[in-house]
């Protein structure tokens, strides 16, 4: 659109009041008087004398039925809009009321399967602990009936030994007394330096601290040499089967002594020193 | 409710609560004045009664489209009356068109009040003071300005079509039509100025 000024709108005021403005003209007339309020004056001062133009006409007089038509016009304007009105508040009413009801049922249907779902995962989360419960005692079930095979392995394995070792014309045995820290403890060592197998039977140890088990040693005159770990039931019993003796005599000289020691889970080369069972003051039929 | 001591005023408020009452009184007092107009400018009493009933129920709808900070309520009804006329006379002009091109003898014939354009008695005294000051200044001007002034309000032509239609410069319709209606105006503000004296 072209930009026009004051000026031309009041030059054309008259023009534009009585329809003279072609549309290319009116067009950015009209765009000036929404934002110039002092020429909407102007215009609203032209359209009087433009508008008494009309009054110039020769008066006819309308037929009587256009009266009749107009107002009949208006009055089916007048009952369509009444109509509309007493029809649209009920179903306006109706619609919301039905809108209203429909929220509050969905709204306690939405709330009944919330409380549903939530006693579900109740009851599953019930059901959960249960069944993690009656896992965990599976678990512990399995664990001591695992504790007892192996116990009850090793007591065939040591049983096996013991019968090997008690058969043998060198049988030696050397009976291991509590220490200080475990008084109750008491063992017994036998061995057979012809089958070069021995065997620990031990009872009343001490539980085995986190991360530790009992280690047996053999004690030569230059050093002492661990013959194998055990780790004892709930009892406190424990078996440890030795074979090979000879070989852990390599180096170290003549067998000394015994002891049993609690020991760091791993390789080590020497006991902690916290021994709980040591071989008693030498009896005479103890040998070692 | 006496609806004939009402003002236009009051009764364009009375519409605005779906008074039919006031509705009629309006047309009593308007509806002649707005049917000539139509027929004025369309030439044709059927569709010059179409159109008054359209201006009327217009008024009827939408009585909030008149703004009485804008001027009187005549003022506007007939400026609807004459929109909505001269809409019709175009469209009714585009089909003619394409049938036969009215010379401009007939357009100037037709907007032009003959001598024997005269009022139907029975309604010589609606609003006749204003209509004789109109007429009255009107007759004071020269021909050349009220015939552009008469072609543009009452035959819808624009000013470019004007000047096309008689041949003359576009500069001097516009100067014919703005000087004419200066002069219209100028009369009726007189005629206003001695009212009040009187």
């Amino acid at each position: 659109l072209t930009r026009i000024d004051c000026e031309r709108v009041r030059e054309s005021a008259y023009a534009y009041c009585i329809g003279a403005l072609d549309h290319e003209e009116s067009r950015p007339f009209e765009q000036h008087l929404l934002e110039c309020e002092d020429c909407r004056d102007v215009i609203d001062r032209a359209r009087e004398p433009a508008a008494a133009l009309a009054l110039s006409v020769p008066l006819r007089h309308a037929s009587p039925s256009l009266k009749a038509r107009v107002r009949a016009s208006a009055g089916v304007l007048t009952d369509i809009r009444r109509r509309r009105t007493p029809r649209w508040w009920p179903a306006s009413v109706a619609a919301m009321f039905v809108l209203v009801v429909g929220l509050a049922g969905w709204g306690t249907y939405l709330q009944v399967q919330v409380e549903d779902l939530r006693d579900r995962n109740t009851s599953i989360g019930d059901d959960a602990t249960a069944t993690s419960r009656e896992l965990a005692d599976v678990k512990d079930q399995l664990v001591r009936s695992s504790q007892e095979a192996t116990g009850l392995r090793n007591s065939l394995t040591i049983q096996d030994a013991l019968l090997q070792i008690v058969t043998q014309p060198d049988v030696a045995n050397v009976e291991l007394i509590g220490t200080g820290a475990a008084p109750e403890a008491s063992a017994r060592y036998v061995w057979s330096e012809n089958e070069q197998l021995g065997a620990l039977t031990a009872r009343n140890l001490p539980d085995l601290e986190n991360g530790t088990t009992y280690h047996l040693w053999l004690v030569y005159e230059n050093g002492e040499v661990s013959a194998g770990a055990f780790v004892p039931d709930r009892d406190g019993r424990g078996r440890l089967v030795v074979q090979d003796l000879e070989g852990w005599r390599y180096g170290y000289g003549s067998l000394v002594g015994f002891a049993v020691s609690m020991e760091p889970i791993g390789p080590g080369t020497e006991h902690t020193r916290l021994v709980v069972l040591e071989n008693a003051p030498s009896r005479g039929d103890a040998t070692p | 409710v006496d609806y004939t001591t009402l003002s236009d005023d009051e009764l364009m408020e009375r519409l605005c609560s779906r008074d039919l009452g006031a509705f009629d009184a309006l047309y009593d007092r308007y509806g002649d004045l707005v049917y000539s107009v139509a027929l004025k400018v369309v030439g044709d009493t059927y569709v010059a009664e179409d159109i008054t009933q359209d201006v009327f129920l217009r008024v009827w709808r939408r009585p909030e489209q008149f703004d009485l900070r804008r001027g009187k309520f005549i003022t506007w009804l007939l400026s609807v009356a004459r929109n909505r006329s001269i809409d019709e006379r175009r469209s009714h002009g585009r089909r003619l068109r394409h049938e036969a091109l009215p010379s401009v003898a007939e357009e100037e014939s037709d907007v032009f009040p003959s001598g024997s354009d005269l009022d139907d008695p029975a309604l010589a005294t609606l609003l006749s003071d204003d209509r004789a000051a109109v007429r009255k200044a009107l007759e004071v001007l020269p021909p050349e300005q009220k015939l552009a002034i008469q072609l543009a309000y009452f035959g819808g032509l624009t000013q470019q079509e004007i000047a096309n239609r008689l041949g003359h410069p576009l500069g001097t319709v516009k100067t014919r039509i703005r000087l004419g209606m200066q002069k219209m105006r100028d009369a009726l503000e007189e005629r206003r100025a001695e009212e009040r004296r009187i």
